[in-house]
């Protein structure tokens, strides 16, 4: 809304402050004004009508009794007629428990008898009569927004709340949501934050912002792959990252997903093993799946999927499975005894079976099985590996070792397909 | 004296290429920001970004007629025929949108929570808008909420103003409260921050409206507290001086890498 200074003037006897410093004294206390335009040897204020002032400003009076409030005032206008009035009551200290600022007596009465209120008071509550011009006024905090906004904002001193200080419970959600990050950037992966937009889905918007963002996305994977596709004109690597929600029928669900441009399925293995190891998972399993190269499984759940460069998990899942607690067990003071193992199996065998056999036998004196080589020909493969054998209670002699290291053979061996290398 | 048995090193040859990997700026805000309330004992809450028309507006005090609530503003989802027919039924907990602020956040903490509160939800938000450099269709907030038997105004300013002086470390910030409107709180105000010797807008705010604590079932003459909502982009803006706000969205890594 345009008024020109000249106007504003024509209502008092007094000079206003300049031209700046009246549109400033508005922007403060009454509405913004935009801009002060000289035109015409007077000056043109843009002022931005508050939606709830706007009937307040449909004749200007809103802004001539707006003036004579902040600057104390008498306008040539007459004061609206004090017919039929609305009635809001506040008690007198209402005013500093809102504002937690002390506004005396005098001083509240002369600002809304200036905006044009009949105003009483009776036993510490004021009763104050509202013009029809301002239907904005219904309840007693309006009152005090009144008198706030005229006596100013600027009076009131910041004050620390009081009140005792509790340590704020965790966000779980989030707090594992940053593990991950961090797990992720320790990675060399970079965090990328793409549009909840795409072009196919199951969510469709009525007002979409363009054709191909229609829909609420339904996965990470396409996003991370475009930006795969656009870093690609100026980085040889890229290790990206994006922490979201993803929108499926049932509903959201919040989501990491991950793209190595260079990577194989391996490598993100060892990317997703590191990370369900950081949030304290730790039983998961892999498996293999129509569509994709693995689908990671726990607790009967599927959790997540693996592609040949990239990953994507069900962050809600796993934060239920997350876990930060710890126990340390004890570093055995034992030497410990190594040996290595090599088998040959078909091809097509899965070395989680070969481990499996390994691992069921050995009993609790092998503390570890480490996969060390792969090698293939065109019949069949050869899978190698340390195995470290340990005790907490005792130093283990090599016929020991040699006992389980011979059940290990046999039971390797009780599979006609499967060889041990001597 | 140097040591002649000491193999040659050349101490000014490159050292090996190690890649770190960048947490993108607005986490680093948010974390920040995070940090700050936490350590003034505000709890960090979140919600969903699909909404409810009651839970993103009915029971913020924002009217029915009011102009957020056009398609011109905020995203709306498709819904099949029958919803769209109990939706008809002026059941808004059925309504469908993408939440316009994180302001949903909180009526949905308070329902479950009992007072005091004292809460920030940060969190993506949507707007159906023209893009440009400083306006996208999605962006990030964080609104605040503290709600106890006597939190003030003066409070208000004083929790903000502390935010912002830790948030950019400059204890030289000021900031100002400008009268304003907003229909879920009274007396609602603009801030403005005083940095580096200008006023820049920083955030919305005040105290909350008693319709929306009795709209929860809280006693609005018992309780009473104030709410603000800033933008963490443009907050990441200002502390890193950034002049577009599409780059968040951009994934390119010459950006992101330089956080």
């Amino acid at each position: 809304m345009k008024i020109n200074y000249s106007w504003l003037q024509s209502h008092f006897e007094e000079k206003l402050p300049a031209p700046e410093k009246m549109a400033e004294l508005l922007t403060m206390h009454s509405q913004e004004v935009e801009s002060v335009e000289p035109k015409n040897g007077d000056y043109e204020f843009d002022v931005k009508i508050l939606p709830n002032r706007a009937y307040d400003y449909v004749d200007y009076l809103g802004v001539i009794r707006d003036i004579a409030a902040i600057l104390k005032l008498n306008a040539k206008i007459s004061l609206p007629e004090p017919k039929e009035r609305e009635i809001i009551f506040i008690k007198e200290s209402d005013f500093e428990k809102i504002l937690g600022v002390k506004i005396s007596e005098k001083e509240i009465t002369d600002i809304l008898s200036r905006l044009g209120m009949e105003t009483s008071k009776k036993e510490e509550i004021f009763s104050v009569g509202i013009p029809s011009e301002r239907p904005d006024l219904k309840i007693k905090e309006d009152i005090a927004e009144e008198v706030a906004r005229i006596y100013g904002y600027d009076k009131i001193e910041p004050i620390a709340p009081a009140g005792l200080l509790v340590p704020p419970k965790r966000n779980d959600a989030l707090f594992f949501a940053s593990v991950s990050r961090n797990i992720m950037v320790g990675l060399g992966f970079s965090e990328v934050y793409n549009y909840s937009f795409a072009k196919n889905g199951d969510w469709e918007l009525q007002n979409p912002p363009s054709q191909d963002k229609k829909f609420l996305r339904t996965n990470l994977a396409d996003g991370l792959l475009a930006k795969v596709k656009e870093n690609s004109k100026y980085s040889k690597d890229i290790k990206i990252f994006e922490l979201g929600k993803i929108f499926p029928k049932s509903g959201e669900r919040m989501t990491l997903g991950s793209i190595s441009n260079k990577a194989d399925f391996y490598e993100m293995k060892g990317v997703a093993d590191e990370l369900l190891n950081g949030l304290g998972i730790d039983d998961f399993y892999y498996k293999d799946h129509d569509n994709r190269v693995a689908e990671v499984q726990a607790y009967g759940k599927t959790i997540g999927h693996i592609d040949t460069n990239s990953f994507e998990f069900d962050f809600d899942e796993l934060v239920k499975l997350a876990d930060e607690s710890v126990e340390y067990e004890p570093v055995s003071k034992y030497p410990a005894i190594v040996r290595d193992i090599a088998v040959f199996v078909p091809l097509n065998e899965k070395v989680e079976n070969v481990l499996d056999t390994i691992e069921n036998t050995a009993g609790k004196l092998l503390i570890d099985t480490d996969l060390f080589d792969i090698y293939e020909n065109e019949e069949r493969k050869s899978l190698a590996f340390h195995l470290i054998f340990q005790s907490p209670e005792k130093t283990l002699t090599d016929d020991e070792a040699n006992a389980i290291m011979k059940k290990i053979f046999e039971a390797l061996e009780a599979n006609n397909d499967w060889e041990v290398r001597r | 004296m140097a040591d002649k048995s000491k193999k040659f090193i050349d101490v000014t040859a490159p050292g090996k290429k190690m890649e770190r990997g960048h947490l993108h700026p607005l986490t680093q805000a948010m974390d920040k920001a995070g940090d700050v309330f936490q350590s003034m004992g505000f709890e960090i809450a979140d919600g969903p970004e699909l909404e409810t028309e009651y839970y993103n507006f009915d029971a913020l005090n924002i009217p029915a007629d009011h102009p957020a609530r056009a398609m011109q503003d905020t995203f709306w989802l498709r819904q099949n025929e029958l919803k769209s027919q109990i939706s008809n039924l002026k059941n808004n907990e059925k309504k469908l949108l993408l939440r316009t602020h994180t302001s949903s956040v909180q009526i949905r903490y308070m329902e479950r929570n009992q007072p005091p509160f004292r809460i920030i939800s940060p969190g993506r938000v949507f707007r159906m808008e023209a893009t440009d450099a400083t306006h996208e269709t999605q962006f990030y907030q964080i609104e605040g909420l503290m709600v106890d038997r006597k939190t003030n105004l003066a409070n208000l300013k004083a929790i903000i103003k502390i935010f912002l002086q830790r948030f950019f470390g400059d204890e030289n910030i000021d900031i100002r409260f400008r009268a304003s409107y907003f229909p879920f709180v009274v007396p609602g105000v603009e801030v403005d921050m005083k940095f580096k010797g200008k006023w820049l807008e920083i955030a919305g705010a005040g105290m909350v409206h008693p319709k929306i604590l009795d709209n929860i079932k809280l006693d609005p003459n018992e309780w009473q507290g104030f709410a603000f909502g800033m933008s963490v982009d443009r907050l990441a803006m200002i502390k890193y001086k950034i002049d577009d706000i599409r780059l968040f969205y951009s994934g390119d890594l010459r950006f992101l890498k330089q956080f």
